[in-house]
């Protein structure tokens, strides 16, 4: 029974594996397993409903929604990684040193930067950043990383404020090994477990807040399928065909719900805390 | 841990709350099932009793009451219901005096001389006469208006008695009396400028069939009935412009009945409601139309004979039928079918020929073809277009690379010349010159592309002073070849209207220019 | 009193840096409010004028002082395109948000209370599974294609609901009511699968606290137990989350009241946006991280207030 439960209990964030190894693979092989070139027009197949020959059906351009949605997998797996790979260059570097060395900078720049930062609603700062620097993948990659960086600068920041009181740091400290090689050498190993979770759950955060952008109009440029702007494109056509709007956010739900498994899951396995 | 007692209380009580849940929205849901929808329910009914409302919804929030400082589609929509003009244009698309009474113009074409209606009065109580009309068209010409580039060539305003007003052009104008069916001939209260100076946007009075009660930015206008309007008192107590920035919403709410005129249905729902028993369906073209400025100036495009390869290499009966289900109709002129300087022959582009295109493209140095950048503003319509020319040109080699920016910024590039290419079109105005002159001569505002043909320029100086419809017919057709030959905007369609109406409305008539006239509109 | 000392100062540099990004932010942003406004048929003449009327032409520095001399005294500027002050703007969209968020966390704690407590009493099966799978589910829908699938089959399939045609609640109760339906399910399905999650978690803590072990101990039936001292104590912490999911929340809005329809705060910001009224959206910004700074400021006193840990000043990061 207790193994049962154990695997159910895992399952869920190998379920989440699945799905995203799912997605990896999907994006890879996108050209082997698209029915059509994602962006060629048929003028004479507009607004099929699914069929034998347009598995989801095709949009007011007559593009296949099914190829549509195996390309955009594509965008989703680079926001999710460029956004927290920003992220976490921007943050876990700042909340390594400034948990580190901690005094003045720390206490009183760096933490009330992030605070205020965190006072900003996430979306809003995101929509504010990316009309600031204009619409596109990149700028809305960079939008979404800024405003994601201080939860990075905050988790670090708490592992490294409860590991350097921690022997072996202080006795490295009093043999004279340098700041450098503590922080990067036995500290930051130490604290990559809640990272890892933290990044997981925040390529969950990276896709949705792409998705977003893109919906709103601030994502990729066309004709560049992503789930976004198709969500986007087909809003117009909802009560015409449904089934545009359907596929691309059934895309969207799926490998965020993936992600939000896996990180679930790993949390569980990794901090004890978690672990009831 | 806990015991099966306990487990079982607890699902009573989550089951229980969900069927007291489901009961309260199955209750709740009943009444408005019928098509009458929520806006006629008890409540809504009752709070109105007996009054007429006309629900009107518009794409988007018009931002400017006051006509000087308009820029917008949808400020037109609701100053017409709050102002009456000095002319207007009838449903067969005709000039006709409105509160002016009859006019005459000078042999030379300099003077107009206006007669205008007596015993009109502004909502405020205030009285239209002869200063009035003066103060509306010097405001209308000082710095910070709006209306200055159109009424540029008037020299001097004169009033010799409360009901004539002589106004003396510098110049012969030919479009002069077309430009008065618009904002420039809507005329506000000098009471009410007087009274409340920079927010009289927020509080503006005409002379027209309703009166301004509120304005809810972003979300609704609310104008009740002019009691003691001149031509006669409006049928209607009330009426909202709602703004509904997804027009598939705006749809359901027509079927539903919350609203009763709709400015745009979506193109793919438009058979939906046509065949909808308690609806009507508007289709006609209007004086609009959309296209691509092609910089001359500097990119690849700076080339004439890449340029004139991207306009030809456009099938722009394709374009209509896919983007418009044939609600649109194909340009290469911004003239439309009507216009009186419409032309069969410039108005109809060739079907695109794969050779010509290829010379044109070896003529221009590129054989292979060449990329460039297209512009285009955020909207789904506008990515639509983007995509579909983006797809019609790559079989000749011409790849193009779409880039979205916000319209501001499209705007803005194009004031700079800071584009290959850019879409931008126009909302047309009845006369030809006000569609035309400031977007293609020399250094002209709105010449984004920078064009400069000598010929175009000359052919529409003389079209601008001529008075005489046949001559300045043939003006207009030299222009547009010469237009053609330099291909610096290439024209693709002519816009449609497409309103919704519900069935309820009676006494609406059509006028091409696209606004909707509520003053004998009625709502059973 | 330390703590409340501290967590007061901390407030005030955080305000500051509120006001800088904020300003700073909206000024970076391309495309030239004057022309903008005037549209495509500007007269250079006109665009000069306007620019020198915004105060467009001062240096920048000068620009934000006198922006926050004016916030200062509760004046938000006003609207670049709508000619009306932005408090009055801002105030105007204030209660529709807040119905909505109203409705948003009835419609999260109905569904969040009883799953919550089902998942914890019946930990580690079956049910608990699946609701915590459903939970993480809430969480990865996006909210606009809930949106969507919402009126797909309340508005389009069956005319149930409206999808949009929002009436202020003392205008038309009824229809104001209706309007509001959908949204709030679209917006609180995932602060309900947050919600649900927090209160199992907390159940379960609660559960195995000695006062608990005690009652029990005593012989209280379990049913009593449950309702009359654990879920107390279990909902403190969902309580002060739920002030805690403000942010979350705001930015949630910003999409559903784009595609409902409703003249909210969060289309405010979108529309301003998108027309460039810097000032609009400069007040909208401020005020929105103002209200999660307020909140977060309540919640950490309240939860200084209910446990007596944090009042050692410690509990500041």
């Amino acid at each position: 029974m207790k193994t049962v439960k154990r695997f159910l209990r895992t399952g869920l964030g190998l379920l989440g594996a699945l799905i995203i190894l799912l997605l990896i693979l999907v994006a890879i092989f996108a050209p082997a397993i698209a029915t059509h070139d994602p962006n060629a027009q048929d003028y004479n197949a507009i607004l099929q409903e699914p069929n034998a020959q347009h598995l989801f059906g095709t949009d007011d351009l007559g593009r296949d929604i099914f190829s549509r949605v195996v390309y955009g997998s594509r965008v989703s797996i680079e926001a999710a990684i460029v956004s927290v790979g920003i992220a976490m260059i921007i943050g876990v570097p700042i909340g390594l040193f400034t948990g580190y060395y901690r005094g003045f900078w720390d206490e009183w720049v760096v933490m009330r930067i992030i605070d205020a930062m965190q006072a900003f609603p996430f979306l809003i700062l995101a929509l504010a950043i990316s009309a600031v620097l204009g619409s596109g993948f990149g700028n809305a990659m960079l939008a979404i990383g800024i405003g994601f960086a201080p939860s990075f600068v905050r988790i670090t920041r708490g592992q490294v404020l409860s590991l350097r009181n921690m022997e072996y740091v202080q006795a490295a400290k009093s043999v004279g090994v340098k700041d450098m090689r503590i922080i990067f050498g036995h500290i930051l190993p130490n604290a990559l477990s809640p990272i890892i979770i933290q990044s997981t759950l925040g390529m969950a955060t990276g896709i949705l807040a792409e998705a977003s952008l893109s919906y709103l109009g601030l994502g990729v440029q066309p004709p560049t399928p992503s789930w976004g702007s198709m969500l986007n494109q087909a809003q117009s056509l909802l009560s015409v065909a449904p089934y545009a709007t359907f596929y691309p956010g059934l895309a969207i739900f799926v490998v965020v719900l993936g992600f939000n498994l896996l990180g679930d899951g790993l949390q569980q396995f990794l901090d004890p805390k978690a672990r009831k | 841990m806990f015991s099966k007692k306990f487990s079982a209380t607890l699902a009573t009580v989550i089951l229980g709350s969900m069927v007291a849940l489901a009961g309260c929205g199955g209750q709740s849901s009943a009444p408005t099932t019928p098509s009458s929808g929520a806006a006629n329910s008890d409540a809504g009914s009752a709070a109105t009793a007996g009054k007429k409302v006309l629900n009107i919804a518009l794409k988007a929030d018009p931002p400017s009451m006051d006509p000087m400082a308009s820029t917008s589609l949808y400020d037109r929509q609701v100053q017409n219901s709050i102002y009456d003009k000095l002319f207007d244009i009838s449903p067969e698309g005709k000039i006709v005096p409105a509160l002016v009474d009859s006019y005459e113009v000078s042999e030379d074409g300099k003077t107009y001389t206006f007669t205008l209606k007596e015993g009109i009065k502004f909502q405020d109580g205030t009285d239209f006469n002869a200063e009035a009309v003066k103060f509306n068209l010097e405001r209308d010409l000082s710095d910070n208006s709006k209306r200055k580039a159109e009424l540029n060539l008037v020299d001097k305003i004169e009033t010799p008695d409360a009901k004539t007003v002589v106004v003396t052009l510098k110049s012969p104008f030919a479009p002069f009396i077309s430009v008065l069916t618009d904002r420039a001939g809507m005329m506000v209260s000098p009471a009410a400028v007087k009274q409340y100076g920079d927010d009289y946007i927020n509080h503006p009075v005409g002379t027209g069939p309703f009166v301004f009660v509120e304005h809810v930015k972003g979300d609704h206008v609310t104008l009740k009935k002019n009691e003691n309007y001149w031509n006669g008192a409006p049928k209607l107590d009330e009426v909202t412009y709602k703004v509904f920035t997804n027009t598939s919403a705006a749809v359901q709410n027509l079927r539903s009945g919350m609203v009763d005129i709709i400015d745009e249905i979506p193109i793919k729902e438009i058979p939906t409601v046509a065949k909808d028993p308690n609806l009507t369906a508007i289709t006609k073209p209007n004086m609009g139309y959309q296209g691509m400025f092609l910089n001359t100036k500097k990119g690849p495009l700076a080339n004439q004979y890449l340029r004139q390869a991207v306009d030809r290499a456009i099938d722009r009966e394709t374009v209509v039928k896919v983007l418009f289900d044939g609600y649109g109709a194909p340009a290469w002129s911004p003239f439309p079918p009507g216009s009186m300087a419409y032309n069969e022959a410039t108005d109809n582009a060739p079907k695109p020929n794969a050779a010509e295109i290829k010379e044109l493209l070896a003529k221009g140095g590129q054989p292979n073809g060449f990329s460039f950048k297209l512009q285009i503003s955020t909207t789904p319509a506008n990515e639509q277009f983007g995509a579909v020319i983006q797809n019609m040109l790559k079989p000749y080699g011409i790849n193009v690379q779409l880039e979205k920016v916000e319209y501001g910024t499209l705007l803005e590039n194009g004031d700079n010349g800071n584009f290959e290419a850019l879409q931008l079109g126009w909302s047309g105005r009845i006369d030809p010159d006000q569609n035309f002159y400031s977007f293609v001569v020399t250094d002209m505002p709105n010449n984004y592309a920078g064009i400069s043909s000598p010929e175009l320029d000359k052919a529409m100086e003389q079209a601008r002073t001529e008075l005489d419809d046949a001559k300045r017919a043939e003006l207009y057709k030299q222009a547009m070849d010469a237009l053609h030959e330099n291909a610096g905007y290439s024209y693709i369609y002519h816009n449609y209207d497409k309103f919704g109406l519900s069935k309820k409305v009676t006494g609406f008539t059509y006028v091409p220019d696209g606004i909707i006239r509520v003053a004998t509109v009625d709502k059973q | 009193m330390l703590f409340v000392v501290k967590r007061l100062l901390l407030t005030i540099p955080i305000l500051f840096l509120v006001s800088i990004m904020t300003f700073s932010l909206i000024h970076m942003i391309p495309g030239d409010p004057a022309r903008v406004i005037l549209g495509q048929e500007a007269t250079p003449e006109a665009y000069q004028a306007l620019r020198t009327e915004l105060g467009l032409d001062q240096p920048i520095v000068q620009q934000y002082f006198n922006w926050v001399g004016k916030v200062l005294r509760g004046d938000l500027g006003m609207s670049i395109t709508d000619h009306v002050p932005v408090s009055d703007l801002i105030l105007q969209r204030l209660p529709a948000t807040i119905e909505l968020t109203i409705g948003t966390f009835i419609f999260a704690l109905i569904i969040a209370i009883p799953t919550g407590i089902l998942a914890a009493v019946r930990r580690n099966t079956w049910i608990d599974y699946t609701s915590s799978f459903l939970a993480l589910g809430g969480m990865s829908i996006p909210n606009f294609w809930l949106a969507m699938m919402v009126i797909i089959y309340f508005t389009v399939e069956h005319t149930w609901f409206p999808s949009s045609g929002y009436v202020p609640f003392f205008e038309d109760p009824k229809a104001n009511l209706m309007a509001m339906v959908l949204p709030c399910i679209a917006t609180g399905l995932r602060e309900s699968a947050v919600l649900m999650r927090m209160l199992r978690s907390s159940l379960l803590e609660v559960v195995n606290m000695d006062f608990v072990r005690t009652a029990k101990a005593k012989g209280l039936n379990e049913v009593k137990t449950i309702l009359g001292h654990v879920l107390r104590n279990a909902l403190i912490p969902v309580v002060t989350t739920s002030g805690l999911m403000v942010a979350g929340l705001l930015g949630g809005l910003v999409i559903t009241e784009s595609i409902f329809s409703i003249p909210g705060f969060g289309r405010l910001i979108v529309e301003s946006v998108f027309k460039r009224d810097y000032v609009t959206v400069q007040g909208a910004i401020l005020v929105s991280a103002l209200l999660v700074v307020v909140v977060n400021l309540l919640v950490d006193l309240l939860y200084a207030v209910i446990d007596p840990r944090i009042k050692s000043g410690k509990g500041a990061d």
